[in-house]
């Protein structure tokens, strides 16, 4: 071959660590269970991580240990008349038909459950690692070396999420209600039964949450499954000597990269390309 | 066996990259490689070849048509191959290169073509006079020419360029002229100085070739010439 590029295992991480630091995303979603509207946006930054070459045949270059930290904030909108029963005072009424004057009941209140709004942010983090194969991708008028991420499962766990989120409601909803007077012996009970109605949909909810953080780290080119990510581009027309140097007038002298070639050796990246 | 050498980065251009390199440095600027004073020459003045003056003829205010042309040109890195015959006393050593060419040197014999004198020149010719014509040969010319085989050792060199970064090339450190009788000295001597101008003007900005992928990259080390390579090292910051 005419010309032979290598590059370390240590100058991989730094060519690699430029990319991880700008690798963050964000998005946001809104959905309903039950009686509990709920909009929540996650945002993701990668950080950190050791990429490690393994030799051909392998071909592989493994990315681990990347710290993933981020995000979700989560609002949630539920009326509560939704879900109490509604509470008279005194529990019944009692009504009479006076002849001339019509009906008369006896003077009852019955209480307006009142809407609650409740806003969390929930921050996680965990730490990932992944395994990448090498291709060289024609891309035009370069070439261009890409890392191909194989599959993987993030490994982040919210259920330390659901204490939290139902803690945030249950001392929201105990605020609303002790502002309502006469009611203070039936608050404890009022308030398990919101908690109640919410741990039914409380799976779900989480579920809604990994998905949307899956959706973000999707967005990060250098772990989506389906965008060849390009670690290193070679221009096919490579101009050594450009115009008018050293004179006026000069014409750039041009090689083509007819070939390029990429495989792990030595731990070491190396491109081997043909001139023309 | 890891080429990197405890660098970020290795380059090696392999002595056939060079070569195919000066064919195309050829092919899109064929001055560089051919000199002449017309009427020598072919092709369009300043474009195919590098217009030159005559050279002086001694007692005239006039020179000869002359025309240098450097032929096959071609570059050998270290370990030699087998086909080079290197002329004593140039051997090849550790971290060098060979250059052997061929050059044409043509005179357009016969032919005078006036030149101006310079302002401060003393030997002006008397306007009053009768005019004097510089001698010609019957009125006739001949193309004359000779080819001489040219061989050389160099080394690689990297010197600091005009955008901060350095450029990589190639120098002459001795030129071997043969044939040419009581003349070789002096020949070697300008044959090396018009090598090294043309070799000068084939610098390369090494930070450019392919390593330009990375954003800032610094030579760390080389170039060096071995196994047939001109090898540097670069680490990325």
């Amino acid at each position: 071959m005419d010309a032979t590029i290598a590059v370390s295992e240590p100058g991989v991480n730094v060519v690699l660590q430029k990319a991880i630091a700008l690798a963050h995303a964000a998005s946001s979603d809104t959905a309903t269970w039950g009686p509990f509207q709920v909009g929540y946006s996650a945002s993701v930054a990668l950080s950190g991580g050791v990429a490690v070459l393994e030799n051909a045949p392998a071909n592989k270059l493994d990315l681990n240990n990347v710290n993933v930290a981020g995000s979700v904030s989560a609002f949630f909108t539920f009326d509560l008349g939704l879900i109490l029963p509604t509470i008279c005072i005194p529990p019944f009424q009692v009504c009479v038909d006076i002849p001339f004057i019509g009906n008369v009941c006896t003077p009852q209140f019955c209480i307006p459950w009142p809407s609650v709004h409740v806003a969390v942010n929930l921050p996680f983090a965990f730490g990932l690692s992944a395994s990448f194969g090498f291709r060289v991708d024609d891309l035009g008028t370069k070439w261009g070396i890409v890392l191909l991420i194989d599959p993987f499962s993030a490994r982040f766990d919210l259920t330390p999420m659901g204490p939290l989120i139902i803690a945030a409601i249950q001392n929201e909803v105990s605020n609303t209600l002790g502002s309502i007077p006469l009611i203070g012996g039936l608050i404890a009970g009022l308030v398990n039964t919101v908690i109640g109605a919410f741990s039914g949909v409380l799976t779900p909810i989480l579920g809604a949450f990994s998905s949307l953080i899956n959706l973000v780290l999707s967005l990060l080119d250098l772990l989506n499954v389906n965008i060849p990510y390009t670690l290193l581009t070679f221009d096919k027309t490579q101009t050594f000597v450009p115009t008018n140097i050293p004179l006026l007038g000069d014409a750039p002298v041009n090689m083509t990269l007819a070939l390029l070639q990429a495989e792990v050796l030595d731990r070491e990246l190396l491109a081997e390309g043909q001139l023309a | 066996m890891a080429l990197t050498n405890g660098h970020h980065v290795f380059a090696g251009l392999h002595e056939d990259a060079f070569n195919k390199f000066i064919k195309a440095y050829r092919t899109a600027r064929p001055k560089y490689f051919y000199y002449a004073c017309p009427p020598l020459g072919a092709g369009s003045p300043g474009v195919d070849f590098w217009v030159i003056p005559p050279l002086p003829v001694p007692g005239t205010n006039a020179g000869m048509p002359i025309s240098v042309r450097i032929l096959d040109a071609l570059l050998d890195f270290r370990p030699a191959q087998a086909g080079l015959h290197l002329p004593a006393p140039l051997v090849l050593g550790p971290n060098q290169f060979a250059f052997t060419a061929t050059l044409e040197v043509c005179f357009l014999c016969g032919a005078l073509i006036a030149m101006p004198v310079p302002p401060d020149d003393h030997n002006r010719e008397n306007p009053n006079s009768p005019k004097r014509r510089p001698p010609q040969k019957d009125g006739r010319t001949s193309r004359d020419c000779a080819k001489l085989s040219v061989w050389a050792i160099g080394h690689p060199v990297s010197t600091p360029n005009s955008v901060g970064g350095r450029d990589v090339g190639l120098h002459i450190d001795k030129i071997i002229v043969k044939d040419v009788g009581a003349l070789e000295s002096l020949i070697e001597c300008y044959t090396e100085t018009m090598i090294n101008s043309l070799l000068d003007a084939l610098r390369y900005p090494v930070e450019k070739f392919a390593l330009g992928s990375f954003a800032s990259l610094s030579l760390a080390d080389g170039p060096l010439i071995a196994d047939n390579q001109l090898k540097v090292w670069a680490d990325i910051s």
